[in-house]
């Protein structure tokens, strides 16, 4: 058997993390000699899916937090912990890879006591070496409330997930709240207001398998032959037609709010089309993936795209590269900011050259997240004052088992968007850990830097800072790009400008030579192929107007230290 | 016609050398290479030369009576023009007055001498096998054995060079040779240099010292009578090298032996690289083609460009629009408009020359006629 049964893109294997949400069903004959179906979701643990996390919490009666016994708890662990609780489940509180030598499993258990777990309740665990993993499904038979729901009633599930197949069209994941789905009934998704006629029904075990009907309580899916994974989206309602009155939906739906956008621009002007198929196809399995057109003066034909983090943006590019063999160029990352014209007038944009000018500008809000940072004692000083100079307001601290303290912060969303992991992690030598949740809009001093090369604003690399850390914001890009920018046949300045006004500048010096071109004996044809190999050096370059940039320069910048 | 000869083998090969040669094996297999050349030669089809340049390698691994023997070949089989230039190229520490004067009676009247440098530690730096004392020796003896075309080849920028480049270009211009080859040391991929660039084990100077460098040593050289004729080459007048000028004028040229490049009508071809197979296809009787281009008319245009501005006098519209029908500003009308605004190219005359600028970014320069990827 495969080692991550249940991470199945080559990106959660290869990073051993979960994106997309699992199910499976096992029949389980317990130690009280009855047998057991036990639906089992594997979630993804990252902020940017929260809302995903969520809606699975919201498909099960419980949950088992699972703790690594030498990390400990985490502000992930935390975050999610919350959500379970909110969602009501009875938690079974595990720490697995007690086999590792670094495991510290005394320690994680009083951790796991700060968060209000009895010792007795917590199991040790490693699930490479099959420790306690019969433990594990005893507690679930034990403690786990089975699910109700009556056959009686008519249908009603809750969508945790869907995915996209070739055949069946978009596949949702249920969890049947009440009533028994069978092929042939017509459904409707409450939340998008669609309506299909089923055509399968069955579980995961893991891989899909058909079944006659879903009772309630259980976990599988339906094929109804669905085109767009819009219309069956991750914590819609499906219910069956034609029953007494209207279904109502289950709490909790919200579409998805992407809260990061970059453009993405292929490498290769000609690879505009396939950039748009595979973004279509990624969307199928992605409804939190949104894009549209977007035309830059500096990097041609792209899109615009919206992401639920920096996360899942990373996924993105990188089964862009991997799956679909394109190569990308994303412009830095940015955040929704929410704009008041002067007219009254509001509107949101997700790109910073559409910010309106100053004096058309009643209002700039920004959006605010509630972060929690956990990091041990020893580090928390260099923690604060990084969350200072991202300007963090402190709302509450709280100091934890082991010498740990819980930082929460109201901090800007786009001050996490600039190396703000990096340093995190470097200031607390890798302890710290982050979660943050959706917090609100607020009003801020914001102002637009623009980058000129040669006079000409470059619209890919303007961005929108606080004005305090605008001139910093400024020096640091002009730097970066003197760096990157390789000498040419004539002098290049580079100034960072707010409006008209020049913040920093510095000066790509012209090139002077480029080696002697020797030529000896009369090999000509190496002398072409040197040429060209050179000549095709440059056309890797991107032109902007009269200055070539090497196209790493634009990934470059994007990894700017404040 | 122009004729190469190339001999693959040195003594020792210098750490930032890429051509093709190799350190030289046992006087058996050395003479069976010259077998094969001999067979090489007497199997061309035969014609009238004007020019014989024996290069390598360093021919004078072989001993002069052997390169007599060569030399002996194509004066066997080809039409040699009474005023042929036949040069031979020579490493100073492989010569001495015996054997340059026997080269001289043999009929070689052109000698270029690798000096590279006239500072020994330079020289041991990268692998040369001769010593500047060494160099003084064969230019006095080249001169008593009567060869009056001399020239001498200096490296700049060699690794740890300080201020030594001043006084190895004074001391050439001392020595008085009649033509001056000046290079910029460059770190060819492969080599034992490269090797020692990406380890760090050595220092070059900076580039834009190297060239503040030979800038320098160009106008040392000139201020003497020199005239520059090519962005590396230096003669004085009438000493221009007759047989690299084929090259940069697109003019027809035969190479012999292993490696060697030939240009003929609108073919350019090479024979086999490596000297053991050279001579195993040679001697059973095959040809040793390695490998072919045929040039379309663009192609053929855009070559006249990249090679013609290498000469101070660069392009002649007239004859080019004589060799291929077309103005050359009508044949690479963005290229020329491009590089006359950045100011590498400019018209003098009816000729299109590359300014100073030009030069020092030839390579920029020359990438703009190749054919559009």
């Amino acid at each position: 058997m495969q080692d991550q049964v249940l991470d199945r893109l080559e990106i959660e294997r290869e990073r051993g993390i979960t994106v997309k949400a699992q199910a499976v069903r096992m029949d389980y004959t317990a130690a009280d000699g009855r047998p057991y179906v036990l639906n089992l979701l594997d979630t993804p643990g990252h902020v940017d899916f929260t809302y995903e996390v969520s809606r699975s919490l919201a498909a099960c009666e419980g949950a088992i937090l699972v703790v690594d016994a030498s990390q400990g708890v985490e502000a992930q662990t935390v975050a999610n912990y919350h959500l379970a609780l909110e969602a009501n489940l009875t938690m079974i509180p595990v720490i697995n890879k007690i086999d590792l030598p670094s495991a510290d499993p005394a320690r994680v258990t009083r951790e796991l006591e700060e968060l209000g777990f009895l010792p007795g309740e917590v199991i040790l665990a490693s699930a490479k070496e099959g420790v306690g993993v019969r433990d594990i499904l005893e507690a679930v038979v034990g403690r786990v409330p089975p699910p109700g729901g009556s056959s009686e009633r008519s249908f009603r599930a809750l969508v945790f997930d869907s995915r996209f197949d070739q055949y069946k069209g978009v596949v949702p994941y249920l969890r049947v709240m009440e009533g028994v789905l069978r092929p042939g009934a017509k459904v409707r998704f409450l939340g998008t207001q669609t309506e299909f006629t089923v055509n399968e029904v069955g579980y995961f075990r893991p891989e899909p398998v058909p079944a006659e009907a879903l009772q309630p309580g259980e976990v599988g899916y339906l094929a109804a032959a669905i085109k767009s994974v819009r219309d069956a989206r991750v914590g819609d309602t499906v219910a069956e037609l034609g029953r007494g009155a209207p279904p109502e939906p289950l709490a909790g739906y919200r579409p998805a709010v992407p809260m990061v956008f970059a453009g993405l621009y292929p490498v290769d002007s000609d690879d505009y089309g396939e950039l748009r198929e595979a973004l279509e196809k990624l969307q199928l399995n992605d409804a939190a993936l949104s894009f549209e057109p977007e035309t830059s003066a500096a990097l041609g034909f792209g899109f615009r795209a919206g992401f639920l983090g920096l996360l899942h943006l990373e996924i993105v590019m990188e089964r862009l590269e991997r799956e679909y063999g394109l190569s990308i160029l994303a412009t830095a990352p940015s955040v929704p900011y929410r704009v008041t014209l002067n007219g009254g007038d509001v509107l949101t944009i997700h790109n910073p050259v559409d910010l309106p000018s100053p004096g058309d500008t009643l209002k700039l809000e920004e959006p605010v997240v509630e972060a929690r940072i956990i990091v041990p004692a020893a580090h928390v000083g260099p923690v604060m004052e990084l969350i200072q100079e991202r300007r963090g307001l402190q709302e509450n601290m709280e100091y934890l088992e082991g010498e740990r303290v819980a930082l929460i912060y109201q901090l800007p969303l786009g001050e996490i968007m600039y190396d703000f992991f990096d340093q995190l992690k470097s200031r607390s030598r890798g302890y710290a850990t982050l979660d943050y949740r959706w917090r609100d809009y607020a009003e801020s001093d914001l102002v637009k830097v623009d980058i000129l090369l040669n006079g000409e604003s470059v619209d890919a690399f303007s961005s929108i800072v606080h004005r305090k850390k605008a001139y910093a914001r400024g020096k640091a890009m002009v730097e970066r790009l003197r760096e990157l920018i390789p000498r040419q046949m004539f002098e290049i300045p580079i100034q960072a400008a707010i409006g008209g006004r020049v913040l920093a500048r510095e000066t790509v010096r012209a090139m002077r030579k480029d080696v002697l071109a020797k030529c000896y004996g009369g090999d000509i044809t190496r002398k072409k192929k040197l040429l060209a190999k050179q000549k095709e050096g440059k056309e890797k370059m991107k032109r902007l107007g009269s200055v070539e940039i090497p196209r790493q320069a634009f990934t470059a910048i994007l990894k700017l230290d404040d | 016609m122009g004729l190469y000869l190339h001999f693959p083998f040195c003594r020792k090969k210098c750490a930032y050398c890429d051509f093709n040669s190799v350190p030289a094996p046992d006087t058996g297999s050395r003479s069976r290479y010259l077998r094969a050349l001999g067979a090489e030669i007497r199997a061309a089809e035969a014609g009238l030369v004007d020019t014989v340049y024996c290069g390598g390698g360093t021919p004078t691994v072989h001993s002069a009576e052997d390169l007599a023997g060569i030399l002996g070949e194509v004066k066997g089989r080809f039409a040699l023009s009474q005023d042929a230039e036949i040069t031979v190229e020579a490493n100073p520490g492989t010569v001495d007055r015996e054997s340059l004067a026997a080269l001289r009676a043999a009929g070689f009247n052109r000698l270029s001498l690798g000096v590279q440098s006239f500072h020994d530690c330079l020289l041991v730096g990268v692998g040369r096998i001769h010593s500047a004392e060494e160099s003084r020796e064969a230019v006095t003896a080249a001169r008593a054995a009567g060869f009056t075309n001399l020239s001498l080849d200096l490296i700049l920028g060699l690794p740890g060079e300080k201020e030594e480049w001043r006084d190895s270009v004074a001391q050439a211009i001392r020595l008085s040779p009649e033509h001056v080859s000046l290079y910029p040391l460059s770190v060819e991929e492969g080599t034992l240099l490269a090797e020692r660039v990406a380890a760090d084990t050595v220092v070059l100077p900076e580039d834009d010292e190297v060239e503040r460098r030979w800038r320098r040593a160009a106008r040392m050289l000139e201020e003497d009578g020199y005239r520059r004729y090519e962005i590396s080459n230096f003669a004085r007048p009438g000493f221009q090298c007759r047989h690299n000028r084929r090259y940069w004028e697109r003019r027809e040229y035969l190479g012999l032996g292993c490696g060697a490049h030939s240009f003929l009508g609108k073919r350019r071809f090479w024979n086999t690289v490596r000297w053991d197979e050279y001579a195993e296809r040679v001697l059973s009787g095959e040809i040793p083609l390695a490998g072919e281009e045929h040039l379309s008319a663009e192609e053929e245009r855009g070559e006249a460009m990249i090679l013609g501005l290498r000469l101070a006098g660069g392009v002649s519209r007239r004859e080019f629009a004589a060799c291929y029908g077309i103005d050359p500003e009508e044949a690479f009308p963005s290229a020329v408009e491009r590089l006359q605004d950045a100011g590498l190219l400019r018209r003098r005359r009816n000729r299109l020359v590359l300014t100073a600028k030009g030069r020092r970014l030839a390579n920029l320069a020359f990438a703009a006629f190749l054919p559009e990827s």
